[in-house]
């Protein structure tokens, strides 16, 4: 699975570089969000602006993910587009994840 | 893998006739077989011409020394007539003969007897012909013998004619005698010296005897010659000593001839005999010839007589040794020729059956080993008798390619085994899988009216085993509940947390006391669902039948769709955090009503994640439409037509997700 990483004001972006995140990838980006906070990573930034669709698979490798971190730290989603929004409204997502509009934002929120 | 499978996708039969088809062709074989046969054939034909050559050469001496044998006798009977011709005309001149002539012409007869004998044996070309004058010459012979017989003793005239019958005859013999030589020829440079000298000495000896005759008859009276003739006479004699230094040279040259010496003869002739003619010669002349001059020249007349004897006996004995040791030599040579011969035949078959059995056998024994592996016959490979290191290197490889042949079908044997297996235990497995899907099928409740509502569903797993499941059913104050459930992923594992949700939930609902709505079954289901188990997302409701009002709550699930009379399709809920993600999730109730034929739908999210061939999803939007479109059908056909359109929309036969749809009507 394609994914972009780059560290921004101490914070992880990893970009996923995929349109869609599905069963078929979903375990692999668990390990990969995984592997980065047993690497030390406490603020971590998901940015799908190039995600076209999730399935629900793909939301429990993000929940995993976060189950993982616990309190230590913070896992953030950036820049959803419209299908991915709606999933993340249905789903409530705001209550385990900061979503922010922007990467930027995302970043600015947790290096603060 | 996929080189093997082609190589034995090759039918069976058609490699056996490619294989046999080969079989017509030279081979090595039949090459090296052809090469020894050829090489055997013009081995052979070399040592039958060697043979017959020297057989040839073998023939041709024993032949010479059969007609030499002729020769000889012809010469005895020649030289026995001549001397019998010499005494006759001895005897008319009134001379004393030294023999008899009777036993002359006796020997003479015997001669030409065994001649006309050992010509038979000698099998001479021309034979017959000269056997016939030889038979004629002996007829002539006879005739003088009888008429000698009846000539009285002392009618010189008489005796004087038959001494001229017989040097005629004489004469004639020694023509058949070169008839003969010229027949056969000379087998060798040394017998035609022998040939050459026994000529001149026959023609010395026939010269003197010409002379004594032509003497005796002019001294006994029966002619007078002329001066002229005289004179010839003289030189008939002396041309006989010019040849004669020549003759003594070859003599002596000729290997065979070494011992012998032709100048006895010649010495006689020069020193005595000539002096003894020429003595006679003048007599005549002055015309008195002393009786004692006679005599002595008479006496080297029978001298030189018997010195060509001797030296003819000498040469006689020369060719003889010669020819046979010629023969003797030949003999051996054919012997030596056939015996290796012989020694060469033996050792060619030798060679011939070493390389049959030890190239050409072992070549054959491997050529037929190669097929029979090529057609799959597994036998162990034989030992090769043979020393060649190549061939012996070919067989090991082929043992080599044996081995590996076995193995490989060792191992496919042990590949189709386990394939065996691995079909067997997916059997089993789907056995299995199918078992557990009817347990959870079983779980479903069966579409019907309860509590005054009518429930409508529509389940499809996208495998055997679904990670959705639902339930309605009555709560113990008289109210109906009902949820849905949809566990992320599929198959056995969803499947099995569907079923742990579904029990949680049933229990949780039937928990509810009669204030208490959905929500706080879902906090309670929340509160006990272990961390480590995946999250699902669910909805719960709780209706009252009598009014209609009921209340649900939205974990994570598709919001429902209202379809009131008369009104499109409206979404109920909040939205809601999944169940199992957050310890506090804060679900609240959320109220609606539902009036006599007004209809609930709930259904899991496989709906709008149907994909179409170019990755579209159904989506909300489009089920949103659909609904509004059908909500004039009762619940049956909705679903049916619902279900029409996801198989519509859908580009595989089986569906992305697993799909459950419930319809909730109050009657």
């Amino acid at each position: 699975m394609q994914t972009e990483e780059t560290v921004q004001d101490g914070v992880l972006v990893v970009g996923v570089r995929v349109p869609r995140l599905e069963a078929s990838n979903a375990p692999e980006f668990r390990r990969t969000l995984i592997e980065r906070i047993e690497a030390g990573h406490q603020q971590i930034v998901i940015d799908l602006a190039q995600v076209q669709f999730i399935d629900s698979s793909a939301l429990g490798a993000l929940i995993g993910a976060v189950k993982r971190m616990g309190a230590l730290g913070t896992i953030a989603l950036a820049a959803p587009n419209g299908t991915l929004s709606r999933l993340l409204t249905l789903t409530r997502m705001d209550k385990v994840f900061p979503i922010t509009e922007t990467v930027e934002d995302a970043v600015a929120k947790l290096a603060s | 893998m996929s080189g093997d499978a082609a190589a034995s996708a090759v039918a069976p039969n058609a490699r056996d006739a490619r294989f046999r088809g080969a079989r017509g062709r030279l081979t090595l074989r039949i090459v090296l077989l052809a090469i020894l046969s050829a090489f055997g054939l013009g081995l052979a034909g070399l040592m039958v011409w060697l043979g017959l050559d020297r057989w040839s050469d073998y023939r041709l001496y024993s032949h010479q020394l059969r007609v030499e044998e002729t020769r000889f006798a012809l010469r005895d009977s020649l030289l026995a007539a001549e001397q019998a011709a010499l005494d006759l005309a001895v005897l008319a001149y009134g001379g004393e003969p030294e023999r008899d002539p009777a036993d002359d012409l006796a020997r003479a007869a015997a001669s030409l007897e065994a001649t006309l004998g050992s010509l038979a044996a000698a099998d001479l070309p021309g034979g017959a012909d000269i056997a016939v004058a030889v038979a004629e010459k002996m007829a002539r012979l006879g005739t003088i013998r009888v008429e000698l017989a009846s000539t009285p003793a002392r009618d010189d005239r008489e005796l004087a004619e038959r001494a001229a019958d017989l040097r005629a005859l004489a004469l004639d013999l020694r023509s058949l005698r070169m008839r003969i030589l010229r027949a056969v020829g000379v087998p060798d440079v040394a017998m035609g010296v022998v040939h050459l000298f026994r000529n001149y000495a026959l023609q010395v000896h026939d010269t003197i005897h010409a002379n004594a005759a032509a003497y005796l008859s002019i001294l006994t009276g029966l002619r007078t010659p002329s001066a002229a003739e005289l004179t010839l006479l003289s030189r008939e004699t002396t041309r006989s000593r010019f040849a004669a230094p020549t003759f003594i040279d070859l003599v002596d040259a000729d290997p065979i001839m070494a011992g012998t010496t032709a100048s006895d003869l010649v010495d006689f002739i020069e020193s005595e005999y000539i002096p003894a003619e020429e003595a006679i010669l003048q007599g005549i002349r002055a015309g008195a010839v002393s009786p004692d001059t006679v005599a002595g020249w008479i006496a080297a007349v029978r001298q030189v007589d018997e010195l060509t004897r001797r030296m003819l006996a000498a040469t006689d004995e020369a060719a003889r040794r010669h020819l046979g040791e010629r023969l003797a030599a030949e003999w051996r040579a054919l012997v030596a020729s056939l015996l290796v011969s012989g020694g060469v035949l033996v050792a060619y078959l030798l060679c011939a059956a070493l390389i049959v059995r030890r190239v050409v056998g072992p070549l054959g024994e491997m050529r037929r080993t190669m097929l029979r592996l090529a057609e799959g016959d597994l036998r162990p490979v034989g030992v090769l008798r043979t020393p060649l290191a190549d061939l012996l290197a070919m067989n090991d490889a082929l043992r080599v390619f044996r081995i590996n042949a076995v193995r490989r079908e060792r191992l496919q044997q042990e590949r189709l085994e386990l394939h065996a297996r691995i079909a067997a235990a997916a059997r089993e497995m789907r056995a299995d899988l199918e078992a557990a899907a009817l347990v959870q099928l079983s779980q479903l409740p069966p579409p019907g009216h309860l509590g005054g509502f009518r429930f409508d569903t529509y389940f499809r797993a996208s495998r055997l085993l679904g990670g959705d499941t639902f339930d309605f059913f009555r709560l113990s104050d008289g109210r109906v509940a009902l949820f849905q459930v949809d566990v992320a992923g599929h198959g056995a594992a969803a499947s099995l947390v569907s079923v742990a949700a579904h029990i949680a939930l049933r229990r949780a609902l039937d928990a509810l006391g009669p204030e208490e709505g959905p929500a706080q079954a879902m906090e309670d289901v929340n509160r006990g669902w272990r961390e480590d188990l995946p999250y699902f997302t669910a909805l719960a409701a709780v209706l009252d039948g009598r009014t209609g009002e009921g209340s649900l709550v939205q974990a994570g699930h598709p919001y429902p769709v209202l379809l009131g009379s008369g009104a499109p399709p409206a979404r109920l809920g909040e939205g809601g955090v999944p169940v199992g993600v957050v310890p506090e999730p804060g679900w609240r109730d959320i109220p609606f009503t539902l009036r006599a034929g007004e209809r609930l739908l709930v259904f899991s999210d496989g709906i709008y994640d149907v994909q179409d061939d170019t990755g579209s999803i159904f989506g909300e939007d489009r089920f949103m439409d659909l609904v509004g479109r059908l909500s004039a059908l009762p619940s049956e056909d909705l679903i049916a037509g619902i279900e029409a359109a996801l198989r519509n929309w859908s580009a595989a036969d089986e569906m992305f997700d697993d799909i459950s749809l419930v319809v909730v009507e109050r009657v």
